[in-house]
């Protein structure tokens, strides 16, 4: 046999499985066993994939009493979409983009980023309104996509260099999927050998 | 070519220019040749909105056109390969065949990865160590065994052959390939004659929007190249036999080769034959007394060393039958201890700046110390390819070595 790194399932009957994972050390495992491993591995992927999200930030500067200043802060130029959803009853003025890059929805901001490395908006509403803003952003030049993070304790303004106009760029690339899919294969082989060793122990 | 072969190329054929022959610039809304930012801002305000407000472009054009707006000032980029050929392109290129290693070796300077390239020649494949990432790589023959029927099945974008080499068959890919589908770009770029490799790489980078990429290759190569001319310039040039993978082989005017010993500061002693790579009389070789002998290493029956570095103790026998010839006692080189082997992996193809580097030390010995090849080398793996720098250990390329 030769040396297999990656987690191969093998059937033997209805209700037993075996997880080779490296040369020919075997798990067994019942069905039940293996769908709780393959949620397991889901789960990981899906927790890791996130951690890997947020490049683009929010921060949150308290403004007057019922308006804050949000700032949005991306790492590096590109070209990028950005929404934010604001709650009920909250309303957006002074968008920072060129009024044709940016569009208002009722409380839903489209911003389309051309290299700017900072976009800002002030924000009417409830003093306690600006936490529960939700933004997702896409990179179009990278491909990646992304919830909008918030920067520190999300009342401080974040330091980024001035907007500059659009060059080249390099985006910062998150962690590849095929990474994140190993690690979180190494998560589901290093749970499934605990509980071998639980079995081998009883 | 059997039946079934033949109904795949044609399905393919008539499939193929649906698809892919989109010579709109995608994002340009008013259709005037430019994507301009208020046209880029629609696009995505139209994506992100779902089309509520203003039209949606799909995820694809929307990313080539942010691709086209920041690499290419948003306009149709006109590129003129080494054959003089121009082509337009209105997309970023995002699957291509390349069957010149020396281009894809290229590439990789560039910063141009294997996600843009969908096949590549077989050769290219076999060479696990120097392309790692190629090896098992979807592979469409050779320029001289082509794979048709594969090339056009994996739907690619543009394809990348030599300009001047195998320049029939070359030509022959290239009219049966456009013959099924006309709007694929096929650029023929060589890659590898030092006169005209900084402008090909500039091609390149242009293809690719690496236009900085490119601008620091040139300035590695003109500087690595600058140190050797003045070492060849400080003296007057010794008198050089350079023989090829085949016995009394040499090169002359014309030749690669001939240049790459004349920049190394060397003369090269068979420069005036007519042929580029004649077939010479012994004889005549003693009869010129090179104060130097360089064979190259690499094919034919001189087949180890280089990155596989396999067989790497067959240098020093090549070397000591080389001076074992008959006659060759009274040449000076072999006299002087002067007879030199040199891979071709550092010498045939963009890396002959580190061969002529190591040329320049043997050729000008006062002044090795100003040169450091085996530095050159691992500077340009590291830096460039993305590979081991170990694998630039001279014993697996020159000998003697040191």
């Amino acid at each position: 046999m030769t040396n297999c790194y990656f987690p191969i399932l093998v059937q033997t009957n209805y209700n037993h499985y075996y997880l080779l994972y490296h040369s020919q050390r075997t798990i067994h495992m019942k069905r039940g066993h293996l769908i709780t491993g393959i949620v397991s591995f889901f789960l990981c992927a899906m927790l890791v994939q996130g951690a890997a999200a947020g490049i683009v930030e929010r921060s949150i500067e308290p403004a007057e009493p019922t308006t804050s200043r949000v700032v949005l802060t991306l790492p590096a130029e590109t070209v990028a979409g950005i929404v934010e959803v604001l709650p009920p009853g909250t309303e957006v003025s002074e968008v920072s983009l060129p009024p044709d890059q940016y569009r208002v929805e009722g409380t839903t901001l489209f911003l389309a980023v051309i290299g700017e490395r900072e976009v800002s908006y002030l924000m009417h509403g409830p003093p306690d309104s600006a936490g529960a803003i939700r933004g997702t952003w896409t990179d179009y030049l990278s491909g990646e996509e992304g919830t909008v993070g918030v920067h520190g304790d999300g009342m401080q303004g974040a330091e980024v260099p001035p907007a500059v106009p659009l060059t080249a760029v390099t985006p910062k690339a998150g962690p590849p999927l095929p990474l994140l899919l190993a690690m979180a294969g190494v998560a589901f082989v290093g749970a499934a050998r605990c509980r071998l060793r639980g079995r081998e122990g009883q | 070519m059997n039946r079934f072969a033949v109904a795949v190329i044609a399905v393919i054929a008539v499939l193929c220019p649906l698809v892919l022959a989109d010579a709109a610039l995608p994002g340009d809304l008013d259709g005037n040749g430019v994507i301009a930012r208020e046209e880029l801002a629609s696009s995505v305000l139209g994506h992100l909105s779902g089309g509520t407000a203003l039209p949606a472009a799909s995820i694809s054009d929307l990313r080539d056109a942010a691709w086209i707006y920041v690499h290419w000032g948003g306009t149709p980029r006109t590129i003129t390969d080494s054959s003089g050929k121009s082509l337009t392109l209105t997309r970023p290129l995002r699957r291509i065949i390349v069957m010149n290693s020396e281009t894809l070796e290229t590439m990789r300077s560039l910063g141009v990865g294997k996600e843009r390239i969908v096949a590549v020649d077989k050769y290219i494949a076999q060479k696990p160590e120097f392309f790692p990432e190629y090896a098992g790589y979807p592979s469409v023959g050779s320029i001289w065994a082509p794979d048709y029927e594969k090339m056009l099945s994996l739907r690619p974008d543009a394809l990348f052959l030599y300009a001047s080499v195998s320049r029939a068959e070359c030509d022959e890919i290239e009219r049966r390939v456009t013959a099924s589908r006309p709007d694929l770009p096929v650029f023929r770029i060589d890659c590898y004659r030092p006169e005209t490799y900084l402008e090909d790489a500039a091609r390149v980078a242009e293809v690719f929007g690496k236009e900085e990429e490119g601008a620091r290759l040139a300035s590695f190569y003109t500087a690595a190249l600058a140190r050797v001319g003045s070492v060849a310039a400080s003296a007057a040039p010794p008198e050089v036999y350079f023989e090829t993978w085949n016995d009394y082989k040499t090169v002359a005017r014309g030749s690669g080769y001939h240049d790459k010993v004349t920049m190394a500061g060397g003369a090269n002693i068979f420069r005036d034959n007519p042929a580029e790579y004649p077939e010479i009389d012994p004889e005549s070789i003693i009869a010129r007394k090179p104060d130097v002998v360089i064979k190259l290493a690499g094919s034919g029956k001189y087949i180890f060393g280089g990155y596989s570095g396999e067989n790497s103790t067959r240098f020093a026998e090549v070397r000591d039958t080389l001076a074992g010839r008959a006659g060759w006692g009274s040449i000076p080189a072999v006299r002087d201890g002067r007879v030199y082997v040199l891979h071709n992996a550092i010498v045939g193809g963009p890396q002959y700046l580190i061969g002529v580097t190591y040329m320049a030390r043997w050729f000008h010995p006062d002044r090795a110390g100003e040169l450091d090849p085996e530095s050159l080398h691992r500077t340009y793996l590291q830096e460039f390819q993305g590979l081991d720098p170990g694998l630039a250990d001279p014993t697996r390329f020159v000998y003697p070595a040191r």
